[in-house]
């Protein structure tokens, strides 16, 4: 009797595992094939770091994707967010795009950061799955995969803005340029100097290290040889340091930032003083210069209680160009939005009015120039590159 | 001339951050024989309490929240001393790393936890410019280089006149000889590590109007902190001292004649070239 129990009760378990391990999630013929079934929500990767204060690409994404629900979804769906918080981390944006190929996702936002962008372009491209970055880095006009996308003003083109509008307002004979040895920094400071030189303006460059905490003596290098202006292009902590460090050193000539400035972490950190006068070349500042801008920094203000910065404009330029091409495309399938944003036309988005020019791979041609008066940088002008 | 005078007051104060980073340091590795590697965050907690809590949250007067900053920092040691190191001492060194690198990891999480993930800066305190004639700095490197001075003579008139000061010196010596002349070893060692991260309180406050208050501030300065010990004659609070104001000064005039991203290299390439043609550092002092 208890060897009969004993052999029911195995045999029993044995079933209960089997049941247990019951595998992946059954798969219809139209999720394998990503055709339109019954309301199946449109799924959109988003690939960026959550946790990090100044970054509100997750919350400028949220809001868009929440309003477009709310009004009906996008063809007829509703618009699911598949996201993953990647720390704005190389290993973060590998293990996103796992996900994101396991999701079945149709198109992603994201990553940002270029280490991150060259790290899974070929996993994307390889999937055929397209990715719209929030990066104004020159990576995307470099890949070769044809997958990758940028959602904002490039620094190619902002860059040769920059140089254009200092030569052309201030005319100087001798230009400093104080950038970090990152891409970005690398990239713009190469980029200005071409432009600078080809307009005849001598550049003296001081490269510094991310993480430094004195620039003391690269300042004083630039001032021993008479710059008549100053570009500073790095990041947000650094920017901050060599504001202090100019005005404490009594620098007393146009002085031009890149768009870190513009974001709220980096002008609340400096007194007004600090930064008065100076100007910041950026892919956005708020300005009410047409409604949909305007309506867009209502309704975050409204949503969040905070004002819209240069991240979040980044993050809804990606998903408005996104939105756009799944709309062009008529469908979720990965291939038709591919070939949709190689043809992206005359698209909305706080960044500026995205098209697409695959001679060049840029998506916009213009960007704004701020002046900070008051402490706060304020819209000064478009200016093209 | 200007240039030089620039590098010379930035080096200088530098050199006094990098110096009492290195004695904090270095009086953890006296007293308890453990290579506190979470000194960078108690200095970013003592930052994060004064701008976050002291001043943002309470609207204390600077002055007051100076004192306080202090006090946490010296307490914050304390406990830090009495409920963890005192138990590692007794752990195999690697171990004790490992440990109190752990115990780095979780106050960072903490601070992200009670203070935010946004970095946070202090207005009017500290700021301002100084001139040497038509040289202009910053003004905190000024108040770095005197409060600096001020600590050290206090400390050391502490360390050779007081009891409790005798006693830790004691404990440095010989940890096993020091009970035996009736001295508590474990309140010696945690009244050591209190002063110790009191330094630390006051290295955050120097560097408060320098950088942001977040969890990352101190990192490369305190390795720069460590590479002064090296420098200067490791487990030997003169020695530090002086090889951090050394290394403060020299990184920065080096930067007369090298491009600006060279600084870190020339002081890892010094740290290398010490160790290996004279690992007691400048004062030459055998490690025990």
């Amino acid at each position: 009797m208890k060897r009969s129990l004993a052999l029911v009760l195995a045999l029993a378990l044995f079933v209960c595992l089997f049941a247990g391990c019951g595998g992946s999630k059954q798969e219809t013929p139209a999720q394998t094939s990503n055709e339109p079934a019954n309301n199946e929500p449109i799924k959109i990767g988003l690939s960026t770091a959550m946790n990090i204060g100044a970054i509100t690409i997750p919350e400028a994404v949220h809001l868009r994707i929440k309003q477009l629900n709310d009004n009906g979804g996008l063809l007829g769906r509703p618009v699911e967010l598949v996201e993953y918080d990647d720390g704005w981390q190389l290993t973060g944006a590998i293990n996103a795009s796992n996900i994101m190929l396991d999701e079945k996702v149709c198109v992603v936002a994201g990553p940002g950061e270029t280490t991150q962008m060259k790290a899974v372009a070929s996993t994307y491209a390889d999937a055929g799955i397209p990715f719209v970055c929030p990066s104004s880095d020159q990576t995307t006009t470099e890949d070769t995969t044809g997958y990758m996308f940028s959602g904002t003003p490039c620094d190619i083109m902002v860059g040769k803005a920059a140089a254009d509008f200092v030569t052309s307002e201030y005319k100087p004979e001798t230009v400093g340029i104080m950038y970090g040895t990152h891409d970005f920094g690398l990239h713009g400071m190469e980029t200005m100097k071409k432009e600078f030189e080809a307009l005849n303006v001598n550049v003296e460059t001081e490269a510094h290290n991310l993480g430094d905490t004195d620039f003391t003596a690269a300042i004083a290098s630039l001032t021993s040889k008479n710059v008549n202006a100053i570009v500073v292009w790095t990041d947000g902590t650094e920017m901050i340091l060599i504001a202090r460090q100019l005005h404490e050193m009594g620098v007393d000539v146009p002085i031009f930032f890149s768009a870190a400035m513009a974001i709220s972490f980096c002008y609340e950190a400096c007194d007004p003083a600090w930064i008065e006068g100076c100007y910041c070349i950026t892919d956005f500042i708020a300005n009410d210069k047409d409604e949909k801008t305007a309506q867009w920094q209502k309704d975050y203000k409204a949503e969040y209680g905070q004002d819209v910065d240069l991240f979040a404009a980044r993050g809804l330029s990606c998903v408005e160009i996104i939105l756009a091409a799944i709309e062009k495309a008529g469908t979720d399938d990965p291939a038709a939005i591919h070939k949709a944003l190689q043809e992206t036309k005359d698209v909305w988005t706080p960044c500026g009015i995205a098209n697409y020019d695959p001679a060049t791979k840029l998506m916009f041609n213009t960007c704004f120039l701020a002046k900070c008066e008051g402490g706060v940088p304020h819209y000064y002008a478009t200016i093209e590159g | 001339m200007e240039v030089f005078i620039q590098l010379l007051v930035s080096g200088i104060a530098w050199g006094f951050t990098y110096a009492l980073i290195g004695m904090e340091f270095t009086l953890v590795w006296q007293s308890s024989h453990l290579l506190n590697t979470a000194h960078t965050m108690v200095i970013s907690g003592v930052a994060y309490f004064f701008a976050g809590t002291l001043l943002g949250k309470l609207g204390l007067p600077i002055w007051l929240s100076v004192i306080l900053a202090l006090v946490f920092a010296f307490v914050m040691g304390y406990l830090i001393s009495a409920f963890i190191f005192n138990h590692m001492r007794k752990l195999d060194i690697g171990f004790a790393l490992i440990a109190t690198s752990i115990f780095a990891s979780l106050l960072g999480e903490l601070y992200l936890l009670i203070w935010g993930k946004n970095a946070l800066h202090v207005s009017n305190f500290l700021r301002g410019t100084a001139h040497i004639g038509s040289v202009s700095f910053a003004s905190v490197y000024i108040y770095i280089a005197v409060f600096s001075i001020i600590f050290i003579i206090a400390y050391e008139i502490f360390a050779n006149k007081t009891k409790a000061g005798m006693a830790m010196r004691c404990v440095a010596q010989n940890i096993n000889a020091a009970p035996l002349m009736g001295i508590d070893v474990g309140r010696s060692i945690n009244l050591t590590t209190a002063i110790s991260c009191m330094i630390c309180g006051i290295v955050s406050l120097f560097l408060i109007p320098l950088l942001p208050v977040q969890s990352t501030m101190a990192d490369g300065i305190a390795f720069k902190g460590w590479i002064a010990c090296m420098v200067g004659g490791f487990g030997y609070v003169p020695g530090t001292i002086i090889g951090g104001i050394f290394l403060g000064i020299t990184e920065n005039l080096i930067l007369m004649f090298l491009p600006n991203i060279y600084k870190d290299v020339f002081s890892f390439g010094l740290l290398i070239i010490i160790l290996l043609i004279r690992p007691g550092g400048i004062m030459r002092h055998k490690v025990s």
